[in-house]
C-alpha cells in the first residue's frame, strides 16, 4: 500500500527551502552560478517527469532544456508563495504538452472517455485477474507499450504521481486543475492501463 | 457503488494513493473486506501503479545539465535584435501613439506611453523608462470607445532569437548516448513534425490604449496593452475561461485569432499565473512599464 502523501500550504516542504530560496534569490539577480546549482539540483525529477510524457530522447532533451531556459527569464515571475520545484514542474509539464500538441498529438481533455462516458466500469473479474497471472517482466514490458498509448495529459498525470510520488494536491497545483481532476484522470489512466495490459498491450 | 455493485475505479485509485476522505476509506475497507473481486481490482491496480514506478525515467543523458547550463550562458542575442527594432518603434511610436475618444469633449491626444523600446545598451530588457504622464483619464461609463487605434504595431520587426537559438543548440555535439537508450520510442520516422520546440518565451510588445466592449461594468474602460505572441498553440477558449474565473475580463476578437484582456493593475498576478499556465510569459518589466491603473494584455493567438 503506497502512503499518502499529503501536504499543504502550512507544510514547510510546499515552501521554497531556505538555501533553495537563496539560491533563486541570487539566480534572480543575475548570479549564473546559483542558477546553475538549481539545475544541478531538479534537473534529475524534470528529466523524469518529462521523459515520461514525451517519448523522443531529442525532443524530451529540448523540452528539459526549454524548461530550464524558460525558467531562468522567468524568474521575475516567481514568488516563492509554491515550492519552486511545483514551480519547475509546472513549466515543464506545460512545455512537454504543448510540444505533444504541436506534434498534433491529439492532447485528451478531462472529459474524454476512454470507452463511452466517465470512468471505465472494469468487469467483475473475480480473484483470477488475467493481469495476476502476469510475471513480472512481461506485466513491465506490456506497461511500458501501454503507458506510450495513453494521452499526454494521463501521461502527465501518471508521471507526476508514479514518477515523482505527488500529492494529488501537488498535481493539481502543477497542472492548473482542481484535485478532482487529478483523482479521475489518474483513475481513468490506471483502468485505461489495466485494460491495454490485460489485453496483452496490442 | 458502481452498476456492478462494486466499487469504483477511482475510489480505488484514490485510495492507493491515500487519497480517499475518511469515510471513503471507511466505506472502501468494508467493502473490500466482503469483496473478493474489489480486492482483486485493487491488487491489479496495486501491480499497475507499482510496475509503473519501477519503469521510471530513461537515465539522465550526459551532458544535458552542460547543454542547458551553456545555453543559459550564451548572450541571448535578443537585445541586438530589439535595438534595431527598438529606434523604428520608437519613431512610429512619437507620432503614432494618439488615441482619440469618441465625442467632442475627447480629451486631446495622450503623451507617449511610458515605455518605450529604445536602443538603450544600459538596459537589458531594451525597455526604459520614461517620465510616467498622467493616466488617461477615465472616459464617462459607456462612452469608451475607440475610435481609432493607432497601435505600435511591432509585430513583425523584432527579429526572432528563436532561429538563432535553434541553430546553436543544434551546432552542440550530439549525445554519443543518444539514441543507444531503450528507454525511448527511438522510430525516428514515427515523430509527426521536425519542428523544434522554441526556446524562449514568447515576445512581448506594447500597443496604444484600447478600450474593450463588453465590459463596462468593470472599473477599466481604457489601458495600454502589452502584447504577447506565444509561439506555443493556445486553447482560446480554455484561456478567456480561465481568464473570467480569476475575474480578469477577457475576449477573443478579430475573429477569435486575438485574446484581449484589461484589467485593474491588482488583478495582474492572477492574470500572469493563468498565462504562465497556458505556456505564455510576458515580461513583467513592461508591464511595470505601463502607465495608469489599468493593464491591458493582447494576446495574439497562433492557429492551432
Amino acid at each position: 500500500m503506497l502512503v499518502p502523501v499529503r501536504r499543504d500550504d502550512d507544510d514547510p516542504d510546499s515552501r521554497p527551502a531556505p538555501i533553495e530560496e537563496a539560491l533563486v534569490r541570487r539566480a534572480r539577480d543575475g548570479d549564473r552560478g546559483a542558477f546553475d546549482r538549481l539545475v544541478g539540483l531538479h534537473l534529475p525529477r524534470v528529466w523524469a517527469v518529462v521523459s515520461r510524457i514525451v517519448r523522443q530522447r531529442e525532443d524530451a532533451e529540448d523540452v528539459v532544456q526549454e524548461t530550464f531556459l524558460t525558467a531562468h527569464r522567468s524568474l521575475a515571475d516567481y514568488r516563492g508563495d509554491a515550492a519552486f520545484s511545483t514551480w519547475l514542474h509546472r513549466i515543464a509539464v506545460t512545455r512537454a504538452l504543448n510540444h505533444l500538441n504541436r506534434a498534433s498529438v491529439r492532447l485528451a481533455r478531462a472529459s474524454d472517455p476512454i470507452d463511452g462516458d466517465g470512468v471505465p466500469e472494469l468487469a467483475d473479474s473475480g480473484a483470477n485477474t488475467p493481469l495476476r497471472a502476469l510475471e513480472s517482466k512481461e506485466l513491465l514490458r506490456r506497461l511500458a507499450t501501454c503507458l506510450e498509448k495513453l494521452p499526454a495529459a494521463w501521461k502527465a498525470v501518471v508521471a507526476l504521481r508514479d514518477a515523482e510520488e505527488l500529492s494529488y494536491e501537488e498535481i493539481a497545483r502543477v497542472l492548473g486543475v482542481e484535485i478532482g481532476t487529478v483523482r479521475s484522470r489518474l483513475a481513468r489512466a490506471r483502468g485505461s492501463l489495466k485494460e491495454c495490459v490485460e489485453g496483452g498491450a496490442r | 457503488m458502481n452498476a456492478n455493485g462494486h466499487l469504483p475505479i477511482e475510489i480505488l485509485s484514490a485510495h492507493l494513493d491515500g487519497e480517499t476522505t475518511a469515510e471513503e476509506r471507511a466505506r472502501v475497507e468494508s467493502h473490500l473486506a466482503g469483496c473478493e473481486a474489489c480486492r482483486a481490482t485493487l491488487e491489479d491496480l496495486r501491480r499497475i501503479v507499482e510496475g509503473s514506478a519501477k519503469l521510471g525515467a530513461p537515465e539522465l543523458p550526459a551532458g544535458l545539465r552542460e547543454r542547458i547550463t551553456s545555453s543559459i550562458a550564451r548572450p541571448a542575442p535578443r537585445r541586438r535584435a530589439w535595438i534595431g527594432a527598438a529606434a523604428s518603434i520608437a519613431a512610429v511610436g512619437l507620432v503614432a501613439t494618439a488615441w482619440y475618444l469618441q465625442g467632442p469633449e475627447a480629451p486631446a491626444p495622450q503623451p507617449p506611453p511610458a515605455a518605450v523600446y529604445a536602443p538603450s545598451e544600459s538596459d537589458a530588457t531594451g525597455l526604459v523608462d520614461a517620465p510616467p504622464p498622467p493616466p488617461p483619464p477615465a472616459p464617462p461609463r459607456g462612452q469608451a470607445k475607440v475610435k481609432a487605434e493607432a497601435k505600435l504595431d511591432a509585430g513583425n520587426v523584432p527579429a526572432r532569437e528563436e532561429a538563432s537559438q535553434r541553430r546553436a543548440r543544434e551546432t552542440l555535439p550530439s549525445d554519443e548516448k543518444r539514441g543507444a537508450d531503450s528507454g525511448f520510442a527511438m522510430d525516428r520516422d514515427a515523430r509527426v513534425t521536425p519542428e523544434r520546440a522554441e526556446a524562449v518565451q514568447p515576445m512581448a510588445e506594447v500597443s496604444a490604449p484600447a478600450a474593450m466592449a463588453g465590459v463596462a461594468d468593470e472599473p477599466c474602460g481604457m489601458a495600454w496593452f502589452v502584447e504577447v505572441t506565444p509561439e506555443v498553440a493556445v486553447d482560446r477558449v480554455a484561456l478567456v475561461e480561465a481568464l473570467k474565473r480569476e475575474g480578469v475580463p477577457a475576449q477573443a476578437t478579430q475573429g477569435g485569432g486575438t485574446i484581449e484582456a484589461l484589467f485593474p493593475r491588482k488583478l495582474w498576478p492572477a492574470c500572469r499565473a493563468v498565462l504562465a499556465e497556458a505556456g505564455i510569459h510576458v515580461d513583467e518589466g513592461k508591464v511595470r512599464a505601463l502607465s495608469g491603473e489599468c493593464i491591458g494584455i493582447r494576446v495574439r493567438t497562433p492557429a492551432r
